[in-house]
């Protein structure tokens, strides 16, 4: 068997040349004009109404669908390995141009790599292939009636073509884990913010199903949900002069749209008019899971602009707040993380304390320092060796409240100075720097 | 309803055109020659889309088209020889790639047409022998004598071969 294995192998190591997808479309395209002049009542392609395609012949170039495993050998728009479990990889990524439309589709498809998961796989696929062909559908359709409007009130076809008209549909992943994968999926145009779409699939990986707010806050979740918003938009309103309508809001319930950042929170995404003026766009609000200690990581933030050409703005997964040094951190912030240490040493989990490292990592033995380079060596280290007794002293004994920010970041100890953590902003976001005995 | 059908054949074509590509490559031994298969076979699929039943049909369908027009180009090229009974055809020895080498991929390359589709595409393109039967237009039973019988010119031990 090893034989064939080894034949297989030397024809799937077959180069493929670049020069194969252009000959592939160009057939594409030549048997599509065949079929245009035979048969005058065809839609052009799939997604192209009749009367809208009156213009020169349509570019369409699809890049390879990458849903084989095959194509993933290639790397062929393969978004980052999401844990070990599920893969999002493009399933159809394609641009549109006509003289005066442009769409760009990118629908993301989720692999699981587990086979027990393929019931999932295949519910979630089918709604976000759905929700983007949908999408984008309607948008060209409401491109078409807005030109129609556009020429019959005087515009010319020069004018429409200046309007550079684009659809957009694309997905971010949200945050991503053994655990869970959160993925938003959204659909914009440029010409109007009114009809932009959002949809937000949580996925719980282990065990293999959509996950609920009820699921992260527990039963209680409307309550603790509703509360912890109203706590924010009361603070919004102080600092930014928004009026929020609190009492009017119905709440949370569990139709309500959410995401779940990297930290492990959901962030409730309120739709425009829900609770603030159109204005204010669409709210969203993450929910902490402090038990108690009120404390928020971020008030409720407006994310991009409405006019759908600062879709840029999106581009990057939102963690926590985004810092720039380690001055420009809130008390709150520091005082948390410094907690969440503190926790970590104190049950003397490792994988706690891995999660709030960035790496690589100096870990100063009192033998010997060494540079921990990732998450899984970290994991390999003894965790006698990691959680002396008097470093589990030392952090208990540190008193977070009155962390002050230097150069190299936080360093928590208590009156004796060692041992010691030291945690900081890395890309963006609070971890652990330098471990110290 | 047409419509729909052609532009899954269209999608379908693009997604997997790299295998339609290595299937022909594997028959032809260079680049451009199977560049040109795969665009033949596209040009002809797309043509000929009505001859298309049903989306299931699909996948053999253009299977077929790839093999057909690798062959072609063999022929054109005269780069085989055809069985007196011009039942099957074979790559004659030397025209079997520039290097030789003694190890299964070659000797694959070296075997009669028929044996040859068959274990290249039970193997290389993981089809089904029920899939394999449709491509070659060929009962199943005689998809699995052929199959274990160019597993033992290929000396490769059945039972091996069965846990695949």
């Amino acid at each position: 068997m090893k034989r064939m294995a080894e034949a297989k192998e030397t024809y799937d190591n077959i180069p493929i040349p670049e020069e194969l997808s252009e000959r592939v479309m160009l057939e594409v395209r030549k048997a599509e004009e065949k079929h245009n002049k035979k048969i005058t009542t065809f839609r052009r392609a799939s997604f192209m109404k009749k009367g809208f395609a009156a213009v020169a012949a349509i570019a369409v170039l699809f890049t390879a669908g990458v849903n084989t495993s095959e194509a993933f050998a290639q790397g062929v728009s393969e978004i980052p390995l999401l844990g070990d479990l599920a893969r999002i990889v493009t399933f159809r990524s394609y641009e549109t141009k006509t003289e005066d439309l442009q769409i760009s589709v990118d629908i993301p498809s989720v692999e699981m790599i587990s086979q027990d998961l393929q019931g999932l796989e295949k519910s979630v696929n089918q709604e976000i292939y759905t929700f983007c062909e949908q999408y984008a559908q309607e948008a060209i359709t409401r491109a078409e009636e807005y030109r129609q409007a556009f020429l019959e009130t005087g515009g010319t076809e020069e004018e429409w073509a200046d309007h550079q008209i684009s659809i957009k549909v694309w997905y971010e992943v949200k945050a991503q884990s053994d655990q869970y994968l959160s993925l938003a999926v959204m659909g914009s145009e440029n010409w109007t913010s009114a009809y932009s779409e959002a949809r937000y699939y949580n996925l719980d990986l282990q065990k293999g199903k959509w996950i609920t707010l009820k699921d992260i806050l527990g039963d209680a979740y409307a309550q603790t949900a509703r509360e912890s918003i109203v706590r924010q938009a009361e603070l919004l309103e102080k600092e930014t002069g928004m009026e929020y309508w609190l009492e009017d809001w119905t709440g949370v319930d569990e139709n309500t749209d959410f995401y779940m950042n990297q930290a492990g929170n959901p962030v409730i995404v309120l739709e425009k008019y829900e609770i603030a003026p159109g204005a204010a766009g669409v709210q969203e609000f993450e929910i902490s899971q402090d038990n108690g200690s009120g404390l928020e990581n971020g008030a409720g933030k407006a994310p991009a602009q409405e006019n759908g050409s600062s879709q840029e703005d999106e581009a990057t997964a939102p963690f926590q707040e985004d810092y720039e040094d380690n001055f420009a951190v809130d008390t709150e912030a520091i005082v948390a993380y410094a907690q969440l240490i503190k926790t970590a040493v104190a049950e003397k989990d490792l994988e706690k304390l891995a999660d709030l490292t960035g790496f690589p990592v100096y870990v100063g033995f009192p033998e010997e320092g060494l540079v921990v380079e990732t998450r899984e060596d970290f994991l390999a280290l003894d965790p006698q060796a990691v959680f002396t007794d008097d470093m589990v002293r030392s952090m208990e004994g540190c008193q977070e409240s009155s962390l002050s920010p230097s150069m190299a970041g936080f360093t928590m100890y208590d009156q004796d100075g060692a041992p010691s953590i030291t945690f900081g902003v890395q890309d963006g976001k609070l971890a652990i720097s330098g471990i110290n005995y | 309803m047409k419509r729909e059908l052609y532009d899954k054949l269209v999608s379908y074509i693009i997604e997997n055109q790299n295998k339609f590509y290595r299937l022909a490559y594997s028959y032809v031994k260079n680049q451009d020659d199977a560049l040109d298969v795969v665009q033949n076979a596209v040009c002809k699929a797309l043509e000929h889309y009505e001859d298309l039943k049903n989306e299931d049909a699909m996948k053999t369908w253009v299977y077929k088209i790839v093999l057909n027009e690798s062959y072609t180009l063999l022929k054109t090229k005269k780069r085989i020889i055809l069985s007196e009974d011009n039942s099957y055809w074979e790559i004659p020895y030397e025209e079997t790639g520039f290097e030789i080498h003694d190890d299964l991929y070659s000797r694959i390359n070296q075997m009669e047409s028929d044996l040859q589709n068959i274990i290249k595409l039970r193997y290389f393109e993981e089809l089904t022998l029920g899939e394999i039967a449709q491509v070659l237009k060929m009962n199943i039973n005689t998809v699995k004598t052929k199959l274990y019988r160019g597993l033992h010119a290929l000396k490769i031990s059945v039972e091996q071969e069965a846990g695949v």
